[in-house]
């Protein structure tokens, strides 16, 4: 089990930020992910591995409209 | 040229060059009395209003009284672009900024548009112009930046809708070839603005390889419809003196490096970003769609299965690709969509082809799922019409939307619309409508046009429609239309759109996101926060004269993983490079804390003058039931998990609810939050607990001018003063 | 279409291409104002970076200031430039240059001088 922006979310063995987007329909382009404390680079988010009980932030950067 | 116009009044000026962006001097013109006069700007004007929406507050707050109405002769429509308006070299800086008192709040209303209007206006020598009084028949305002003259014609135009005025003016007041013609723009409105309160503000610039003049609209608030009043058909500037030093900035260096680095940052990221250039804002169709955001059937719903019908895909075919669409020269995100050789298939122009300035997102929406028709053909024609009549797109989607959902129920039928079967959906006879709002021959139409919160009135003592019903469906605060995104999901969005100075426009927050997707605003105070910090960021782009479209509809690479999520919404190194370029052009030596006092000392002005013209207090800050849930039990039953859920987590178990019992609950716990919000908001913003700016307040921030603070003095009252 | 072709295998790094460029349109002795820039990579090794005359730019200006003329030159008509740069942030090998001398900014347009006073015949003009 993860959390993504104060949810929870199941866990699976080599699941990837990629795997969190689809799961949770994130299909704004604009995101910034960060995983307990760490960036994760926009490039880097089919292959970055997450650990189970991390604590995952998915941040849509839109502030404006 | 000009000889085909009769010549009523004329007025030789003093030229003043820019200097640090600013030329020091104001224009006023009265249509009524046919006078003219150049008005200095002195330091402490500057120091306090900035520029832009703050001159033009500063400027009408003078030339109104308490009892002002939008149609008395001394309503004014004050334009000022600000002070780094026009320079070419940063995307987005070519915007000004229109105030007026608006016939859809009746208090102060500020709109924007792109367009070379406000960068010419500045060359010709004036940081702002008030138009006031009345003509008795049509004319034309020309301010002649090269031979320094502010002239008013008779209008000879017996079309006064805004595509066939601005063309033939672009004609009359150049030498006649497509290079000269881009030094003149013409603002316009249209005729539906004659009979509607929806009455947008055209302003033109000249597209040299399509060779059409392209219009972008200070839409909302009825800004178009003063100018028909005042019986201003066009206003005309011309100016040769165009240059990429116009605004004769201390620093060019800057400019320069800044803005290159931004073109970079667009050439490299863009595509996999916002696509701002290649589809503009409607990338957002399918997104919104996606988060349930997407107004639908009068924003009952927020999303439809016919998405596809108006993806972003479908208008990035439509849009001719590879011009350079800026709004103003240097914009390289190039928003400004168009579609070329589009054939008009109803209404007076019918057969003729024509360039369709937009879509943007809110008119695909607005005239798209908002009121149930998903063809982008259509909406490109109510686009066109919109713009050519003169009527502002959002209002008039979301106040068909409203007509919709009160023909759905019954309330209005073929008999009151004259014939027409107004459904969601019944494009050819909506399309019909937006014809006979320009027409204003039919009862109906005519009170289609007035909007939303007078519709509510009408509808009911014409043909008897329950009114507390509709209170809870129409989509409007503080009179005006709430723009195109579905609020009803995220608390600090509610602050977004009905917290604010004018009404559910978007121009203040966009919070939706940080709060109900990202989580980043748990807590009211945190809410709050974001209430006060993003509406104030968004003021000082007015006070400048910017788009805010290049703040954060591209970022650097590395922004979302330099800055904690937190800081990262707020793009600081754009935010940096705003505070660069303020002072490379102005000389002065502000940072990103002094650019949000800059801001705060216009809005809390602002809410002051709203004080001033009877509204401005807390019962003014009006919030639709379908604004903060489901109203009926379609919406309820779009999403019953979701919004089973929304209830749990208000502490109520919805088994055994039926849903109308489910719905009731819900809105009782919404309506409570939004108390909730109201207070830690105005107690953020440093107002009382009436929504009124506390004179301490307005002493901290240098705004406490005798005239303001006697205006607070007059209203406050001691019980809403908060105890500590 | 003409053109100026460099070899950075031959560069020698003595800068006398700049200087010419510089003197010549700007009349001023001052890199930064070349249409050529040399940059040194690494020992005895340079990067020479002109315009190719692909002609991206011309799209990119809002006032139609840049085209093509009888040689295949982009050239910019000066008087019409209002210095906006996005040809500048736009030219996909970052061959137009600006300076905060003047708000036009500046490219090569294959005069051919730095070619004739470079020592070790670096850069040539060719037509292709
Ligand atoms: S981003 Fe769009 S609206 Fe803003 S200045 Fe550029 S072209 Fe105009
Ligand atoms: S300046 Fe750049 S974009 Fe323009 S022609 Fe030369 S190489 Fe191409
Ligand atoms: S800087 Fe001048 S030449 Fe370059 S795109 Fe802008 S206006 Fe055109």
């Amino acid at each position: 089990m993860i959390t993504v922006n104060g949810e929870g979310l199941d866990w699976h063995e080599g699941m990837t930020v990629r795997d969190i987007i689809v799961a949770r329909k994130f299909t704004f382009p604009m995101l910034a992910v960060w995983i307990d404390d760490s960036p994760v680079p926009r490039d880097a988010f089919d292959e970055t591995v997450v650990p189970d009980g991390a604590t995952v932030q998915v941040i849509h950067m839109i502030s404006g409209g | 040229m000009t000889k085909e116009m009769k010549l009523i009044a004329e007025w030789t000026y003093e030229p003043s060059d820019v200097v640090k962006g600013y030329t020091n001097q104001t224009l006023y013109v009265n249509v009524g009395k046919q006078e003219f006069a150049a008005k200095a700007v002195s330091e402490e004007m500057k120091l306090k209003f900035t520029g832009g929406r703050g001159f033009d507050l500063k400027l009408l707050w003078d030339a109104v009284n308490e009892k002002t109405k939008w149609n008395d002769p001394e309503n004014e429509i004050v334009i000022s672009g600000g002070p780094l308006c026009g320079i070419t070299q940063y995307p987005g800086a070519g915007k000004f900024y229109a105030a007026f008192i608006s016939p859809l709040t009746e208090q102060t209303y500020d709109s924007n548009a792109g367009g070379h209007f406000g960068p010419l206006l500045k060359v010709a020598g004036f940081d702002a112009i008030e138009l006031q009084g009345k003509a008795e028949k049509d004319v034309v305002v020309v301010i002649d930046g090269d031979a320094c003259k502010v002239q008013i014609f008779e209008s000879i135009f017996d079309d006064v809708n805004a595509y066939t005025i601005t063309e033939e003016l672009h004609e009359l007041f150049s030498d006649g070839s497509n290079d000269d013609k881009r030094y003149v723009s013409v603002l316009s409105a249209g005729k539906a603005a004659e009979f509607s309160y929806w009455g947008c503000i055209n302003s033109s610039f000249w597209d040299i390889r399509r060779k059409v003049a392209r219009l972008k609209q200070a839409g909302r608030g009825g800004g178009g419809t003063i100018l028909r009043d005042k019986k201003i058909a066009a206003v005309v500037v011309k100016s040769h003196k165009l240059s990429g030093d116009m605004n004769k900035a201390v620093d060019i260096k800057v400019l320069q490096d800044r803005g290159n680095k931004l073109h970079r940052e667009i050439h490299d990221l863009d595509a996999q970003q916002c696509r701002m250039r290649t589809v503009g804002t409607p990338h957002l169709n399918e997104i919104m769609n996606e988060y349930h955001l997407l107004p639908t059937h009068n924003y009952k719903f927020g999303a439809h299965k016919d998405i596809d019908k108006i993806h972003s895909n479908v208008y990035e075919k439509l849009f001719t690709q590879g011009i350079p669409d800026g709004c103003w020269y240097g914009c390289s995100l190039a928003c400004a969509k168009a579609v070329d050789n589009f054939t008009i298939q109803t209404g007076p122009c019918k057969g003729k082809v024509v360039t369709v300035d937009g879509p943007e997102y809110e008119t695909a929406v607005a005239l798209g799922s908002n009121v149930g028709v998903f063809d982008p053909y259509w909406t490109l024609e109510g686009n066109f019409y919109a713009d050519h009549y003169g009527l502002d797109t959002i209002s008039l989607g979301t106040g068909l939307a409203f007509v919709c959902e009160c023909y759905e129920r019954g309330y209005i039928t073929k008999e009151h619309t004259a014939g027409l079967d107004l459904n969601f959906g019944q494009a050819a006879n909506l399309m019909e409508l937006i014809h006979r709002m320009a027409l204003g021959k039919d009862e109906f139409a005519l009170a289609v046009g007035k909007g939303v919160r007078q519709m509510k009135k009408i509808f009911s003592e014409r043909y008897g429609a329950p009114y507390e019903e509709m209170e809870k469906f129409g989509m409007e605060g503080q009179g005006i239309e709430v723009s195109e995104y579905v609020p009803k999901e995220s608390i600090a969005q509610w602050g977004g759109f009905f917290l604010t100075l004018k009404g559910p426009q978007h121009d203040e927050a966009w919070l939706i996101f940080m709060d109900r997707v990202n989580k980043q605003l748990p807590t009211f105070e945190d809410k709050a926060e974001a209430l006060h910090y993003f509406p104030n960021f968004r003021t000082w782009f007015s006070l400048v004269g910017l788009c805010k479209l290049p703040w954060n509809d591209i970022e650097p690479a590395d922004n979302a993983t330099k800055y904690r999520p937190q800081d990262a919404a707020k793009v600081p190194e754009h935010v940096q490079n705003y505070v660069d370029i303020f002072n490379a052009v102005t000389g002065r030596n502000i940072d990103k804390e002094e650019l949000i006092l800059m801001a705060e000392r216009v809005y809390n002005f602002q809410r002051v003058f709203n004080l001033r013209m009877g509204k401005g207090t807390r019962k003014d800050h009006n919030i639709p039931l379908r604004a903060l849930g489901p109203v009926y039990a379609d919406e309820w039953e779009a999403r019953p998990e979701y919004y089973d859920n929304e209830l749990k987590s208000t502490g109520v178990d919805p088994a055994g609810l039926s849903v109308e019992e489910k719905i009731a609950k819900l809105q009782e716990a919404r309506l409570a939050q939004w108390d909730k919000l109201v207070d830690a908001v105005y107690k953020r913003r440093g107002w009382d607990r009436n929504g009124i700016p506390t004179v301490k307040k307005l002493k901290e921030l240098g705004m406490d001018l005798p005239e303001v603070v006697a205006v607070v003095e007059k209203h406050a009252r001691p019980e809403d003063q908060w105890e500590d | 279409m003409k053109w100026l072709k460099v070899h950075p295998d031959k560069c020698v790094g003595c800068g006398t291409c700049m200087e010419t460029c510089s003197k010549t349109w700007f009349k001023e002795n001052n890199p930064a104002l070349s249409r050529i820039q040399v940059t040194e990579k690494g020992e005895d090794n340079y990067d020479l970076n002109a315009c190719n005359q692909c002609g991206t730019c011309i799209d990119m200006c809002p006032v139609g200031a840049l085209a093509r003329d009888g040689n295949g030159i982009v050239r910019m008509d000066e008087k019409k430039c209002v210095g906006c740069l996005m040809c500048v942030g736009f030219c996909p090998t970052k061959s137009f240059y600006h300076a905060p001398k003047r708000p036009e900014p500046f490219k090569c347009i294959a005069c051919g001088l730095c070619a004739k006073a470079c020592p070790v015949e670096a850069l040539e003009i060719v037509t292709e």
